[in-house]
Order: structure tokens, then C-alpha cells, then sequence
């Protein structure tokens, strides 16, 4: 008897799929916990996003600001740790984001899993694969240091394979997840509104061809639209109220247009890979499904899908283990214990998100480290009357001048032009190092507003 | 409240009739006690009285330690007030996103194809009864004629039963005016209380002949397969199914912006609700019409209770309670829309107060009911039967604080909400209220009203609709329980009409019926 039929199943069975999903995110926090403890090395988002919580919760309006004031740190990543961020032992460190990093690469894994079930392939071999796929360096690279990559990953792939069911079987089902995930990528990172207007070309595309009656078309874009839509209505709207201006989020947009750096803002800081290959993986599945016909059978499912793991995993192992950001590197290395030993009786000001990076550093415990999202210098003289105070600002190009750092995009760079290169009005060269410059703040005879 | 003052018996008599009365519309003491068959043996099913003692009792308990409680620390109080409604609204978005899921992913609806409907031989078709109750509704009568005679189905295997009201004589008087068809006959019920349309489905229950059975009101248009449908997908069910609920939707949702927000209501609760409901295996509220049932089932459950305003939901639930299922039938009927927000406020208030009724009715024994039902149906009874209404009648009070606060920011409402009920709260208000706006549009584009989606927009001003007509149900549960709004039908032609017939249409014409408990 062919024992391969009972290799073979068609109907993906949602336990399976719940099962899977906690066997994997449980895995992925054991291995968060196992590779350093709870508060190991961090990323960079992971620092921040922590920083934002905690400051959250302790109803702080530099965490409110956090949490909605910036395209690049969009609400969702750290809403879904913020749980974790309460729990005083979790509180500090990379583990709540390395938890919602596992739930994410977990429901990438079931997602794929559950789309490689309708080439029929049975739970004893998706199993397998999606275990093999989760321990892959993409998927275990953003658990290890609390990146929200592959959240990002699972809605777009969700959007994707949604779309995909949409435009094949004019499913209702297909264009409303379609919908919540492209939003749900955008709540991720800002990127994925990329996300919605592909689906909404895709979309198009299809409504033109199929000629549709007019009142379908305005009914199926609204569906389409609408979670997108009401998710940047409550960002501007959250930003008008917490912020006093509808579009503060949004100020390295305009700034960003306005040099011509648009398109790296875009794709900048963006994992489109971690991204990219999983989804590729399900479209090739999905094309093979197609080319098959009804012989959707393990011996063409199995192994191309194999192969395109085996391939994915290869290629993009040499992004592991990650470069650590540069900038963040010689913080720690070079310009904190010059700053912790030569100012410590001064005030350092780091304004705009990377000054989470010195929270809880020896500077922040000499009382030196003013950390602000926003410049306000008449607010800091005021409250270090007598000390000197310095201001820290980050650079913001990369060694390719063409290539812009994210700190492009910060608050110090936004607010004052320039400022890493020339200074401003007001600030005196102190000492410089390759990603951080350090300046005197100057008292003026007339307030300033801002810097 | 008077009714309510009285105790559970053990069994209780049929509230009495003259027999010269019953003689009279040619209604046997036999059948007159069928149409209390339930009050007989199962009072403590009934909702002849809104509370029993232990009820009553456990509900002064409840208010005296709430009143101690908001004496000793009234901060505390109302911060745990709040943090067991925004737990309940949290509870009660991720119900809808489930049942939606479900609905949207799976399918138990029983679909049955124009082949085989067409490969049926009549003579092999069982004998069917439909039950019509009308109330001041003469004018419906030639439309319901020329609908009934649409219906597929060989008249010699059908009857229909109108059931009128001896003190309607306008109607009655224009029914018997008319020349029937062979398959329809006048069922006159005794001018008595209660005067609910469960009674006097419980006496054409008594009539019927069919071995199934299915109830349409005056102004259904239900499709002209939906018993041939039925039949089939009986006999495709487990003997255990004991009704199939048909879709209901409007034919005239375009009226006004009332219809097209009901419609779209309605296609939420029949086209993404129900079908989740059915897909968990929870208890099935059944709708008001197209219930199509085995008879004979039914009456071994006694029929339906003949004092409860919602007398749908009741029997559906206890169709779970029996261990019996409801299945959803995809055919559809298709009934008239409340145009006159007047009549809709009317036709939600007596919606609300039966599912209130109904909740409290079922809580009698809560260890037996959640014995019965079991943890996860149990759950879900409580959010559909008992969180509709709790929600309706809730809302106003946050969306009041919500303005409040906006406006105000005072720091009282604050303390209220400390973390991590401010994370609910802001869960409800952003993501919760998303998901029944989202919802409304996946309802709209389900039921291929594609047109309608962009009003469902609009729906949060509908919610406030239903907030009112929730007080007003909430309110008279206390004054009159059983006091039954009757909807007023025949309105979308009364909109085509000239304008004197319109006028005679307005919110004053004769529309409901005072019905003290017995």
C-alpha cells in the first residue's frame, strides 16, 4: 500500500494552526530568555520602544508623545508589548519586544503553514517546515533583539495572500483581511501604507477588467479603505490632541520632500527582506498551486518549498548576525564614558528618540542626562540654572553621502538644519566624534524658540 | 408591576374563558388549553412575571451591597462599575470579531440548489402549514393573498392559517370578505389577555396539520422555493435539528436613511452573526419570522411562551436548552423595514424588553442553565442574550463621559480609569468601536447591498436610536411588562399612497395592545 496519501491532506485545521502558534511563541520566548535573560542586549528598537512604555505607564506625556508622535515608531509593536512593560522584572530591556517579536515570526510561520495546506500537504510535514522556518535567522534574529520586523511580515503577508484569495475568488473574506492587514502593517511600520496602495493598484487593475457595476466598486473600496483610513484619522486625530498639531507625525515627510529624500525615507530602517522572502515563499507555493491544477500533490509542493526555505534561509544568513547600528555602537563605546568622566557635574541634552539610548546609563545616574523629545531650550535653562549644559547631536548622514541615517529624521536634525555640521544660534562647538557632535549651549539675551 | 408580585407555582391553570366566548370563534377547550401548554407544566418558564422571589431577593441583596459598597468608598465603587463594563465591552467586541470570523471563514448554512428543489416530485413532499398572525393590518391582506399563492409548494399539501384578533374587526371583516384560496383559512383568536402574537401562533400550532410548519408575517415576501428548501434541508439534518431559520431582510431599504441602517443591521445579525452563532454551536435567537420548525417537535416543547415579548428569541434558546439545534436556511424573506422612527423606537423597545424578559427568564436556575448549556454557550448566551441589551442601554453613559472629558478633561472621570482600565477603555473606544463599524460594512457588502455600505458610516447615529429605544423597553419592562409595541406594517405603501391615505398612517393609528399579565 502507498503510504504517501496519508502524507496528504487538503483542509488546514484551525487547532493545529492554535497549537502551532503557541508551541512556536513559546519557543521564541524561551529561546529571548535562554540567549541573555530577560534585559539582554537590546536593539535599538527595542531600547526605545521600552523607553516609550515605561514612560507610558508612567503616564508621562514624553510617552504619550512616544507613542504616537513619530512615523518611524508607529503605536502597534509597542501596544503589544505594553502588557509585558508592566511587569516591573520585565519592564527594562529588549524582553517585551523580544515576546511580540515571537508572536510575530510565530504567526508568520502558521500563517505560511496554513497557506501550504491547500496544496494538501499534511500537518507532519508542515510542521516540520514551519518549525524549520521559525529557527531560520530572519524569523529568530528580530526575537533575539526585539525588533518588530516580523510583525511587520506577518500582516504583509497576510495582506498579500488575502489579496491573492480575493482576486481569485471575488470572496468577501479575501478583501476584508486584505483591508485589516495592510492597516494592521501600517500601525507596524508607516511603510506599509506601500502596502495599501498596492492592493488598491491590484485592485483597480481587477475592477477595470471585470467591469464591475459602479455601486460594487464604491462598496468594495470602502471595505478596502476604511481600516487603513480610520487608522491614520486616529493618528493625526491622537496627535492633534496629545500634540496640539494634527500633522506633527508627519514632519519628517515634509522634510524629507523637501530635500529630496523621500524614497529612502520610505525604505530606510525598513526589513523589507525579512519581508519579502516569507511572502515569496507563499507566492510561489500559490503559483505552483496554480501550475499543478488538482494534482496539488506532495511530490510538487514538498520540494520546491523545501528548496525556496533552504534557498531563503542561505541567502540572508549572511545578514546574521546583524551590524550593530554604527551610531549606537560608538555611544556606547567612545562618547558616553568621555561624556560620564569630562561633564559630569554639566547637563547633557539629547533631545528626540535616541536619547533612550543613555537611559539607564552611568550618565543618566550622575544626573547629567536631559533627555526631551522636543527642544525646548528657555524650559532647560530654567531648570539648570548654575550648570553648564551641553547639547548631543547625532549624525545625520551615513559614510555615503547619498545615504542619509535615520537620524535624518530626528527631532534635533528636524528642529535645527544643520546642526551636527555648523551648529546654530547659540551653541559652540565642543568636540566631535563620527556619528555624534557635542555642543555648548550658550546663554542669549533674547529667549530663543526653539534652539 | 403588579404580575410580578406573584410566585412561581408549580403548575398553573390556562387563564380561563367563558366556553360561550371560545364557542363563539369556534375554539375548543382543548385547544385553548394547548396555547398555554407551557404555562401549564413549565410556569417557571414563562414570563408571566418578570422577577421570582429568589430573583428578587438576590437582586435586593445586590443593591443593598452595591449601596453599602458606594458609601464605604464611592471612588472604588465606580472604578469597579467601569472596569466590569469595559471588561464586558471587550468581551463583547472579541465575540463579534469570533462570530464574524467564523462567519466569514466556514459556512454551516444549508444551502440547497435550484436542481434540487426542481428534482422534487410533489407527491413526495410532506404537508405543510404556514401560521400568518395578524393585528390591524387590513391593509397587508391582498398583498399576503397574492404572496401566498406565489409560494412553490402543491396547495393540496398546504395550508395557510391566518390568525386574527376577534376584536379586530377591520381585518377580520376584510379577510372573510375575500375570496380565499382553497389552502387558506381564518383561525380567530378569543379577544383575551395576553394579546401577543405567541399565543396565537400557539393556536394555530394547534390547528396545524402540517408535519412542518413555518411562521411569516402579514408583509413577508419569503422566496417561492423556501418550503421546498426547508423540506429538503430537513431531511439532510440530524432528527435533532428542530428549526431552520431563513434569512430575513428588507425589500424596501432604500426608503429612507432608517431603512438603509436597519438593513444593514439586519444583514449583520442574519448574514454574519447567526451563521457564527451556529458555526460555535451557541444558542440561536430566532428571528420573528421564517422560523420553519418540525411541529411535532414543538409541541412535545409546548410552543411558545405565551407571555413573552420576544417569544423568537425565548424559543431558540430553549431549542438549545433541549439540546435541540437551530440551523440557518439560506433562503430568504424578505419583510418591510420600520420607515417611522416613531414605530422603530416602538418595534426596539419591545425587542430590548424581550431580551431582557427573556435573559431573566433563563436565569431562574443559572447552575441549571449553565449545567445545561455548558461554559462556552453559556458565555455566549450571556453576550447576545444578556450584553445586547446591556450595551444599548450602557452607551450613552460612556459616550457622555467621553464628550465630557474632550470637553472638560475633568480630572474626576480620570480617576476612574487608572491603568489598565484606561487601556481598555481606549481599546473600546478605538478598536471596539471599529470593529462594529467594520462589521456593519462586511454586513452590507455580504447581503450584495453595495450601495448601502457607505452609510453604514453613519451607523454610530443609529446606535443612538437604539440606545432609546433600549430605555424605552428598559423602562416599561418596569411599568408594563408585557405590554406588547406592536409594529405597524404597510408603511412602505402608505409612502407611495396620495397624501390623505399617508396621513392616515401617522404616529396615533390604532398600533398596540395593552396586555396585562395574567
Amino acid at each position: 500500500m502507498n503510504p504517501l496519501p496519508r502524507l496528504y491532506r487538503a483542509a488546514p485545521t484551525p487547532r493545529f494552526g492554535v497549537y502551532l502558534f503557541l508551541l512556536l511563541t513559546a519557543m521564541g520566548v524561551l529561546i529571548a530568555w535562554l540567549h541573555a535573560g530577560p534585559a539582554g542586549p537590546s536593539s535599538y528598537e527595542a531600547i526605545v520602544r521600552a523607553g516609550v512604555g515605561k514612560d507610558l505607564l508612567a503616564g508621562l506625556p514624553r510617552g504619550r508623545q512616544g507613542l504616537v508622535g513619530s512615523l518611524k515608531w508607529a503605536p502597534l509593536p509597542t501596544l503589544l508589548a505594553l502588557p509585558l512593560m508592566g511587569v516591573p522584572a520585565l519592564a527594562e530591556g529588549r524582553f517585551p519586544m523580544a515576546v511580540a517579536a515571537s508572536i510575530g515570526s510565530a504567526l508568520v510561520c502558521v500563517f505560511l503553514s496554513r497557506w501550504w495546506a491547500r496544496y494538501g500537504m499534511r500537518e507532519t510535514i508542515r510542521a516540520p517546515i514551519a518549525f524549520a522556518l521559525f529557527l531560520s535567522p530572519p524569523m529568530l534574529r528580530p526575537i533575539l533583539e526585539g525588533s518588530s520586523e516580523t510583525l511587520f511580515a506577518f500582516f504583509a503577508i497576510s495582506a498579500l495572500a488575502n489579496l491573492i484569495h480575493w482576486w481569485e475568488s471575488q470572496d468577501l473574506r479575501g478583501l476584508a483581511y486584505t483591508a485589516l492587514s495592510t492597516a494592521g502593517a501600517t500601525y507596524v511600520h508607516y511603510q506599509g501604507a506601500l502596502l495599501i496602495l498596492f492592493a488598491l493598484a491590484l485592485f483597480s487593475v481587477h475592477l477595470v477588467s471585470s467591469r464591475k457595476r459602479e455601486s460594487y466598486i464604491e462598496g468594495a473600496l470602502i471595505t478596502l479603505l476604511l481600516p487603513g483610513a480610520y487608522l491614520v484619522v486616529l493618528w493625526f486625530a491622537a496627535n492633534w490632541l496629545l500634540m496640539g498639531d494634527a500633522f506633527f507625525f508627519i514632519r519628517a515627510i515634509v522634510h524629507a520632500a523637501a530635500d529630496g529624500s523621500l524614497g529612502l525615507l520610505l525604505v530606510q530602517s525598513q526589513p523589507w527582506s525579512a519581508c519579502l522572502a516569507p511572502a515569496l515563499l507563499g507566492v510561489l507555493g500559490w503559483g505552483l498551486c496554480r501550475l499543478a491544477g488538482r494534482r496539488r500533490t506532495l511530490w510538487t509542493g514538498l520540494p520546491v518549498l523545501a528548496g525556496c526555505l533552504l534557498l531563503w534561509t542561505g541567502g540572508v544568513s549572511a545578514m546574521w548576525p546583524a551590524a550593530p547600528d554604527p551610531a549606537t555602537a560608538e555611544l556606547r563605546a567612545t562618547v558616553l564614558p568621555a561624556l560620564v568622566s569630562s561633564h559630569f557635574k554639566d547637563k547633557i541634552i539629547v533631545s528626540g528618540y535616541r536619547g533612550y539610548l543613555l537611559r539607564r546609563t552611568a550618565l543618566e545616574r550622575c544626573g547629567a542626562l536631559v533627555h526631551e523629545l522636543n527642544l525646548y531650550p528657555d524650559r532647560i535653562f530654567q531648570q539648570t540654572r548654575g550648570r553648564r549644559l551641553y547639547i548631543l547631536v547625532p549624525n545625520p548622514r551615513s559614510p555615503d553621502p547619498a545615504c542619509p541615517t535615520d537620524a535624518a529624521w530626528e527631532d534635533a536634525t528636524l528642529a535645527l538644519p544643520g546642526v551636527f555640521d555648523h551648529g546654530a544660534r547659540g551653541l559652540i562647538f565642543e568636540r566631535a566624534w563620527t556619528n555624534w557632535a557635542l555642543y555648548r549651549v550658550v546663554r542669549l539675551d533674547t529667549p530663543e524658540q526653539p534652539v | 408591576m403588579g404580575a410580578a408580585a406573584q410566585t412561581t407555582p408549580a403548575s398553573c391553570q390556562a387563564p380561563s374563558l367563558p366556553t360561550e366566548a371560545l364557542a363563539r370563534v369556534g375554539v375548543t377547550p382543548d385547544e385553548w388549553r394547548s396555547v398555554f401548554s407551557l404555562y401549564a407544566s413549565h410556569p417557571e418558564q414563562c414570563a408571566h412575571i418578570v422577577l421570582t422571589p429568589f430573583q428578587r431577593a438576590a437582586g435586593v441583596l445586590a443593591l443593598a451591597a452595591a449601596a453599602a459598597f458606594l458609601v464605604v468608598s464611592p471612588k472604588l465603587f465606580f472604578t469597579t462599575v467601569n472596569a466590569f463594563f469595559i471588561t464586558f465591552y471587550l468581551l463583547a467586541a472579541a465575540h463579534k470579531m469570533l462570530l464574524i470570523h467564523h462567519s466569514l471563514s466556514h459556512s454551516r448554512e444549508i444551502h440547497v440548489t435550484r436542481e434540487e428543489v426542481a428534482a422534487l416530485r410533489n407527491d413526495e413532499l410532506p404537508f405543510y402549514t404556514i401560521l400568518v398572525p395578524m393585528f390591524h393590518e387590513a391593509e397587508s391582506l391582498e398583498r399576503l393573498i397574492r404572496g401566498l399563492c406565489r409560494i412553490d409548494y402543491p396547495h393540496d399539501r398546504l395550508e395557510a392559517l391566518l390568525l386574527l384578533e376577534e376584536n379586530d374587526p377591520e381585518t377580520l371583516g376584510k379577510a372573510r370578505a375575500m375570496d380565499l384560496p382553497s389552502f387558506v383559512r381564518i383561525v380567530v383568536i378569543p379577544d383575551s389577555q395576553p394579546k401577543t402574537k405567541p399565543k396565537a401562533c400557539n393556536l394555530g400550532l394547534a390547528r396545524a396539520r402540517g408535519e412542518f410548519l413555518v411562521i411569516y408575517d402579514a408583509e413577508d415576501r419569503p422566496e417561492p422555493d423556501q418550503l421546498k428548501k426547508a423540506v429538503l434541508a430537513f431531511r439532510r439534518c440530524p432528527g435533532d435539528v428542530v428549526c431552520l431559520q431563513a434569512k430575513l431582510n428588507f425589500y424596501n431599504p432604500r426608503q429612507n436613511l432608517l431603512t438603509r441602517l436597519f438593513t444593514v443591521e439586519y444583514s449583520g445579525w442574519f448574514d454574519l452573526i447567526l451563521p457564527g452563532l451556529t458555526e460555535t454551536d451557541a444558542p440561536i435567537p430566532l428571528g420573528g419570522t421564517s422560523n420553519h420548525f418540525r411541529a411535532s417537535k414543538l409541541r412535545e416543547m409546548g410552543g411558545w411562551d405565551p407571555f413573552n415579548v420576544t417569544e423568537d428569541c425565548d424559543l431558540g434558546l430553549r431549542i438549545a436548552a433541549a439540546r435541540g439545534q437551530t440551523r440557518i436556511l439560506d433562503s430568504t424573506t424578505w419583510e418591510e423595514a420600520c420607515s417611522h422612527l416613531g414605530y422603530w423606537i416602538r418595534q426596539r423597545s419591545r425587542w430590548v424588553k424581550g431580551y431582557i424578559q427573556t435573559y431573566l427568564v433563563h436565569l431562574r436556575r443559572p447552575l441549571r442553565h449553565l449545567a445545561t448549556l455548558g461554559l462556552g454557550r453559556a458565555v455566549t448566551f450571556h453576550l447576545t442574550i444578556g450584553g445586547t441589551p446591556l450595551s444599548m442601554l450602557i452607551n450613552p453613559l460612556y459616550w457622555l463621559m467621553t464628550i465630557l472629558w474632550f470637553i472638560f478633561r475633568w480630572e474626576e472621570l480620570d480617576q476612574l480609569f487608572p491603568f489598565p482600565i484606561i487601556l481598555g477603555a481606549l481599546a473600546c473606544l478605538f478598536v471596539g468601536n471599529f470593529v462594529f463599524i467594520y462589521a456593519s460594512v462586511l454586513a452590507a457588502f455580504r447581503r450584495g447591498c453595495y450601495d448601502l455600505v457607505k452609510y453604514t458610516l453613519l451607523i454610530p447615529a443609529y446606535w443612538m436610536l437604539m440606545s432609546i429605544g433600549a430605555w424605552k423597553g428598559f423602562l416599561q419592562l418596569i411599568t408594563r411588562p408585557n405590554y406588547w409595541e406592536k409594529t405597524r406594517h404597510g408603511l412602505d405603501l402608505i409612502a407611495h399612497q396620495p397624501a390623505p391615505l399617508a396621513k392616515s398612517a401617522a404616529p396615533g393609528a390604532p398600533a398596540s395592545a395593552e396586555a396585562p399579565a395574567s
